[in-house]
């Protein structure tokens, strides 16, 4: 229960702040606004003396309240010891079994909404355009086979052309595979532009 | 208020290095804090070995917040925030929250003329002290150990606490004013005043 923050009759509100006044935590503007008051209000002045003294007395008394014992230092070494030797060890058994309960809720809540969602699209098929819940690749990997006849500098136009490079090849048939940036449609164009590159590209096919 | 936030940096700086791992420098931090941390656990929750129990853990819950710690408040005040909160979880868990006594005469002016106080010795003064704040509602007795002993502004506390700065001000006031109260009873008593 927490006392009135009315002031009585005759307290003035600067007598409240005296605790803070002598401790010397107030603002320089309260500061200054309590001893501007105190310089006129004798009231005031006698309850700094009140507040001084029972400061005195509260300071003194809780000093000599009785000390821990000599080996809680020790306590308190041993227990931050055994956390970083098994940080697991402090975790909170009530709630551990709060987080645990937690996570098996939301674990069944997913499985039943997975369930329901595996029930519907088996009524209701997603459109082929979208059945595919793969990652797009990051790129496209073909296979080419080069004429006898083809140039460095052809295929390596050829190669700048699609932003493609050698990452195998050329094996014992002389075939390559070559990585060519993913992006919609790029198969078929990427395809398209090879075969149409038969004095460089004899043979070419799409890697999967 | 801002007055008092930086005035800690050696503090900081052991913080700093308990972060980083260094367990001489949070021995240290601790040895700063063992006295007001056993102090102010053990007046919310009001025993020895329960106590003990909640400085090893507040101490291993600032090893471990450590690299968390913003800077935004004092040290003092994140260190006595983790305790206070600790401390009240486990009286909450015991079920033996300290009974609150109603806040006699809390609209009252204290008279300001001489009491039985006065003719009581300082040694003996400082235990009907004691008695005097073992006699307060545990909101009273932590207001006036935070803002005397403690030395947090009045900002500082009702962060800790969960209070608007108003009613720290007038928590402590009406506090110090139930404690002049039964300082005045316990002397009477002890002189066998009337």
């Amino acid at each position: 229960m927490s006392g009135p923050e009315e002031l009585p009759p005759g307290v003035h509100p600067q007598a409240l702040l005296l605790p803070w006044f002598l401790a010397g935590t107030l603002t320089e503007f309260e500061r200054e606004a309590v001893t501007a008051h105190l310089a006129t209000c004798r009231s005031c002045q006698l309850e700094l003396e009140a507040v001084q003294n029972t400061r005195r007395l509260v300071r003194e008394a809780l000093a000599a309240e009785p000390a821990a014992r000599p080996d809680l230092e020790a306590r308190v070494m041993q227990a931050i010891t055994r956390e970083a030797a098994a940080p697991a060890a402090v975790v909170n058994p009530m709630r551990a079994a709060r987080l645990w309960r937690l996570a098996a809720s939301v674990a069944f809540a997913t499985i039943a909404v997975e369930t329901a969602m595996i029930a519907f699209r088996t009524e209701h098929p997603l459109p082929v355009a979208v059945a595919s819940r793969g990652l797009a690749p990051e790129s496209l990997r073909v296979e080419l086979t080069l004429q006898p006849a083809a140039t460095e500098a052809s295929m390596r136009a050829l190669f700048l052309s699609l932003h493609a490079r050698i990452v195998d090849g050329p094996d014992a048939s002389g075939r390559y595979v070559v990585e060519i940036p993913s992006r919609p449609g790029a198969g078929a164009d990427a395809l398209a532009v090879l075969r149409q590159q038969g004095g460089v590209v004899r043979d070419v096919r799409l890697l999967r | 208020m801002d007055n008092a936030v930086t005035d800690d940096g050696p503090e900081r700086e052991l913080l700093a290095q308990s972060a980083a791992g260094d367990r001489e420098a949070f021995k240290r931090l601790y040895r700063c804090y063992e006295s007001r941390i056993y102090g102010y656990v053990r007046n919310i929750v009001g025993d020895a070995a329960l106590t003990d129990d909640l400085v090893v853990e507040t101490m291993t819950a600032v090893w471990h917040g450590a690299p968390r710690f913003g800077g935004a408040s004092r040290v003092s005040t994140w260190i006595l925030g983790i305790a206070r909160h600790k401390a009240i979880d486990a009286v909450r868990a015991r079920a033996r929250l300290p009974p609150l006594v109603p806040v006699a005469a809390a609209g009252e002016v204290e008279s300001m003329a001489p009491g039985p106080l006065e003719i009581v010795d300082g040694e003996r003064l400082t235990a009907l002290t004691a008695q005097a704040l073992a006699l307060l509602t545990s909101e009273h007795r932590e207001a006036l150990r935070l803002a005397f002993f403690e030395e947090l502004s009045y900002d500082e506390i009702a962060t800790l606490v969960g209070i608007p700065p108003n009613t720290v001000k007038s928590r402590v006031f009406y506090a110090k004013q139930a404690l002049k109260r039964h300082l005045d009873s316990l002397a009477r008593a002890e002189c066998g005043a009337v």
